[in-house]
């Protein structure tokens, strides 16, 4: 098994923790956290396997790219929702 | 168990790609029923969006990522960006639509979907289509990607055309509901996520229009990524830009140097017969200037038109 | 060696298909963003083992632009919505 693929394969419990905590949390806050934190720790991961096994450098770079890129917006995408919802008061987000 | 090694040698890639477009089709259909039919419109948004990636997933296992990146730039994020937007401007809930209403048209739209599905499943094996010819005249085209070799040679009239198509529709849809984008002030949060995506941003944009002749990319791809980041632009309080002829003029500018250069070979041939050694450096040109143009396009469909904030709504 | 990746692709999209459980659920529409956000990360890694096991460098280009896009249509989630009154 190469080290590419195990560290990918690593990424996989994060995704799922993830989507299972979107769907188990109690609230918009908590869930929030869940899909912010565990799928990019997932997605770091797999960016990272994939780039041991990228075969130039402009791929890498590529790859680097991407998952900067996607944790900067998620985690300014969650604070701006949490605002929305913390400053409107009323929405705690509880519920189902 | 032969018709599924036979639909597994279809998709490509064996059983487990089957599976995968099996789910793939699955999840359109079902999207498709939810987007049309959920109670609550913002759902429907979300999942109008969703319906898009997946559009574009089904694009790739198709293998014609092109298309694929541009319903996923375009199809799925920038017009799920359109509907947001045109959401905010409805005041009023709407009674959403139920199925029961629908039972003729839900028939013949199934009726017709099932006969494209045979024509298309009895259709004679694999045929090269039209791959040989372009393949042949691919030297002469300026460049290396079939595609683009299509879109901005062999075809570059139809191309044109679009790109005439995307301004009268921007004229369109500004004569019909001119509303100007207002929002609050922009957090400190936004502010800085703009800068950080900025810069790399144009370059990915940059990147993706020059690589369109080599590989997948192009004009339009590159253009739905700046688009997009015009639209954050707006969406983080710079308006400013908006009012300038600078932005109005990129969206005439596609077309413009499409012309230019169409009616310059004129001189040594007919309509947009491009010389052989200028031939790359003419489709850059055009491709550049129409990149500017989705651009702009696109980010103006959402901004309304400047100076329109004080009218009447029609 | 393709099939695993394929597989894991699969994978990504039925953990996809859970979130979508989430969207429909809501209960509020900010549920149904921090959803979508599932797109912008567990999509685009789907895209890139999509591409590795399709052995098509250009998926990597489309993970790219998708990254940049989603992004953006976050920001107009949380800047576009407004409560119907």
């Amino acid at each position: 098994m190469s080290l590419e693929l195990a560290l990918i394969l690593l990424g996989m419990p994060f995704f799922l923790a993830g989507t299972v905590g979107l769907l188990r949390f109690p609230d918009l806050l908590s869930r929030e956290h869940a899909v912010t934190k565990a799928d990019n720790l997932g997605l770091g991961l797999v960016v990272l396997g994939l780039m041991l096994g990228a075969e130039s450098v402009l791929l890498a770079v590529k790859l680097f790219l991407i998952w900067i890129a996607v944790l900067v917006a998620s985690a300014t995408v969650a604070q701006l929702i949490a605002h929305t919802v913390i400053d409107a008061g009323s929405e705690t987000g509880g519920g189902s | 168990m032969d018709w599924v090694l036979e639909a597994s040698a279809l998709s490509l890639f064996g059983p487990m790609g089957l599976a995968l477009d099996l789910l793939l089709a699955a999840g359109l259909l079902w999207l498709a029923w939810r987007v049309l039919y959920s109670p609550d419109l913002f759902l429907s948004v979300v999942l109008f969006i969703s319906f898009g990636l997946l559009v574009s997933l089904a694009y790739l296992r198709l293998r014609a990522p092109d298309v694929a990146m541009a319903e996923a730039a375009i199809g799925a994020a920038l017009t799920g960006t359109l509907l947001l937007y045109t959401l905010r401007h409805m005041g009023v809930p709407i009674e959403p639509p139920r199925l029961a209403q629908h039972r003729l048209l839900t028939g013949l739209a199934l009726l017709m979907s099932a006969g494209l599905g045979w024509a298309i499943l009895t259709m004679p094996g694999f045929s090269d289509g039209l791959v040989v010819q372009v393949t042949q005249h691919l030297p002469q085209s300026g460049v290396e990607h079939p595609v683009t070799a299509v879109l901005l040679n062999f075809r570059a009239y139809d191309t044109m055309l679009e790109v005439a198509v995307l301004l009268l529709a921007l004229v369109g849809v500004w004569a019909v509901s001119s509303t100007e984008l207002r929002l609050p002030a922009p957090s400190a949060v936004l502010r800085g996520m703009v800068s950080v995506l900025l810069p790399p941003g144009l370059l990915v944009g940059g990147y993706l229009l020059w690589v369109g002749a080599y590989q997948p990319g192009g004009a339009f791809q590159g253009g739905a990524v700046l688009g997009g980041l015009l639209v954050l632009l707006f969406l983080a309080g710079w308006r400013a830009l908006a009012a300038g002829w600078l932005l109005r003029l990129a969206l005439g500018a596609g077309l413009l140097a499409f012309l230019a250069v169409g009616v310059l070979a004129m001189a040594g041939g007919s309509l947009l017969e491009y010389r052989l050694e200028a031939a790359k450096n003419l489709i850059l040109f055009i491709e550049f200037f129409v990149a500017l143009s989705v651009a702009a396009t696109l980010a103006m469909l959402l901004l309304g038109r400047p100076g329109s904030a004080g009218e009447q709504q029609p | 060696m393709t099939d695993w990746y394929l597989g894991l692709a699969g994978f990504l999209l039925l953990n996809l298909g859970l979130g979508l459980v989430r969207v429909l659920r809501g209960p509020t529409p900010a549920d149904r963003m921090v959803a979508a956000q599932l797109f912008g990360t567990t999509g685009v890694a789907a895209i890139l083992l999509l591409g590795q096991g399709m052995q098509e460098r250009a998926l990597v280009d489309l993970a790219l632009l998708l990254s940049v896009l989603a992004a953006v249509t976050g920001v107009a989630f949380t800047r576009l919505y407004r409560r119907v009154q």
